[in-house]
């Protein structure tokens, strides 16, 4: 085994190309921009073969990813910040379509006033939402958030499942 | 456990010197964290990145507060309160500036107690973010300061950050680092590691009680006004927009209007004047002047035009 130096962004991203991701649907945000873009590079390239759409906003996402996994197919998303807030109605909507997919979502604070630094308030604002299913998900080293991407998919979980990561200092962070 | 911490400007690379230098101590099979201090970076803006490197796991986060190593690509930086080059610097803190100046110059200027060192700054160049590849000079530098780093793992880690660039922008950022690390050869070791943080050292804060006010009191700039004034976001500028009054048409509104940071004022004769303290060099000006009356030239080459 050899160990591998990479942003806690690359090793989520890398996380849904290993468990071959099916549909990603997608929505802009800072900063987990990276895994977002990792991946459109993947599937441009051909490397990865799921589907990759950009929808209008962080709440037609959460249900395009809600829609699919309720198809059997496996999604992968990611959002920030605002972004999780303005799918929060989906968000609690969703869950309870016991329809398995992951949401990573790279925390950040909140407005106002517009801020760029990391805090928990984003996810903690979707607490009871059943997705930040694991408090551990919040990972020392991004290196090991890519076995934490996979598990929601392989077992029978049968909700989806939120796996966070702290913005700023792990997402553009070499773990 | 090894912090660091590079200061510059957008556009210097810092970022990419913080990766490179992570990169390497990783190679040397070190625990590495690297990351950029994000905020409304642009370019010209006061920027910093930070590694920590370490034996064992690394459970600090957050910004470096006490550096063991602190490099400055850029030295119009270290007047710059909100930058914060010094912050946490102490006797053991080693600072490393790219300058034309001497060592002793910035000793005695800020009065530091800890070593001070020099990179002799590249040659003097039109457009100062593009202060050629400072961010391969600043991680070669630091690679040799630390002296746990081999300059074939500096090579390596560079190969493997700016590899996606293609040969030749990794041929000529090699150089770069490599004449930084031979330079700063002769003083490796000079940087030394420090204790991780433990919880046993947490103190209670002390905390100071201040009594209820109006917050015109205990908070004037809240309600202060012109803030922004106090920001001197000319220094940001790697162009500098200049009127020529003979080609103005007095047109009385347009670059002041276009202006996104209302630094171009009019006088009563519609002369546009402007303010160079908060005139970031955006060129918006230059573009929408209707008799082309202004023009670019390079903040720090020759006024009179020049080659740019």
């Amino acid at each position: 085994m050899s160990r591998v130096l990479m942003t806690g962004n690359a090793a989520a991203a890398w996380g849904a190309r290993l468990a071959e991701v099916d549909y990603v649907p997608a929505f802009p945000i800072t900063p987990q921009t990276e895994i977002i873009e990792s991946l459109s590079a993947w599937t441009d390239s051909g490397e990865m073969t799921g589907r990759r759409v950009t929808l209008d906003s962080e709440h037609s996402m959460l249900t395009a990813a809600g829609a699919a996994a309720a198809t059997g197919i496996r999604v992968f998303s990611a959002t920030s910040s605002q972004g999780l807030l303005y799918a929060m109605e989906m968000l609690y909507t969703v869950s309870g379509w016991r329809a398995p997919f992951v949401l990573v979502n790279v925390s950040r604070g909140l407005s106002a006033p517009i801020t760029l630094e990391p805090d928990h308030n984003d996810v903690l604002a979707a607490r009871d939402s059943v997705f930040p299913a694991d408090p551990l998900c919040y990972l020392p080293g991004g290196a090991r958030q890519r076995s934490a991407r996979l598990p929601p998919w392989r077992g029978s979980v049968g909700a989806p499942a939120g796996a966070g990561q702290h913005g700023r200092f792990l997402s553009i962070l070499h773990p | 456990m090894y912090r660091i911490r590079f200061h510059g400007r957008g556009g210097q690379g810092m970022k990419t010197a913080s990766r490179i230098l992570g990169t390497a101590f990783f190679r040397q099979g070190y625990e590495v964290q690297d990351a950029p201090r994000y905020g409304a970076e642009r370019r010209g803006a006061p920027i910093f990145a930070f590694v920590r490197a370490a034996r064992t796991p690394i459970y600090e986060r957050g910004i470096i507060r006490h550096p063991d190593l602190v490099i400055v690509a850029d030295d119009t930086l270290v007047p710059v309160p909100a930058a914060g080059v010094l912050a946490g610097a102490d006797a053991h803190t080693v600072i490393l500036i790219n300058t034309h100046e001497t060592a002793n110059t910035w000793r005695h200027r800020l009065n530091l107690e800890g070593p001070v060192l020099i990179l002799s700054a590249a040659e003097e160049v039109a457009d100062r973010a593009t202060l050629p590849y400072v961010g391969a000079a600043c991680a070669g530098a630091a690679a040799a300061l630390i002296g746990e780093i081999p300059r074939a793992d500096l090579e390596a880690a560079l190969h493997d950050e700016l590899g996606h660039l293609g040969q030749a922008v990794v041929d000529e950022n090699l150089r770069v680092a490599c004449e930084a690390y031979d330079y700063c050869a002769g003083q490796a070791g000079i940087v030394t590691a420090s204790e991780a943080l433990s919880a046993e050292q947490w103190a209670e804060p002390e905390w100071i009680d201040l009594p209820f006010e109006q917050s015109g009191v205990s908070a004037p700039t809240i309600h202060g006004g012109l803030t922004s004034e106090l920001m001197p976001t000319g220094s940001w500028r790697t162009m500098r927009p200049e009127v020529d009054y003979e080609r103005c048409n007095r047109c009385w509104w347009v670059c002041s209007t276009f202006c996104p940071d209302s630094a171009i004022d009019v006088d009563e004769e519609g002369y546009p004047h402007i303010d160079y303290n908060h005139c970031k060099g955006c060129l918006i000006c230059v573009a929408q002047c209707p008799p082309h009356a202004i023009e670019a030239l390079p903040e720090h080459g020759d006024k009179e035009g020049g080659e740019s």
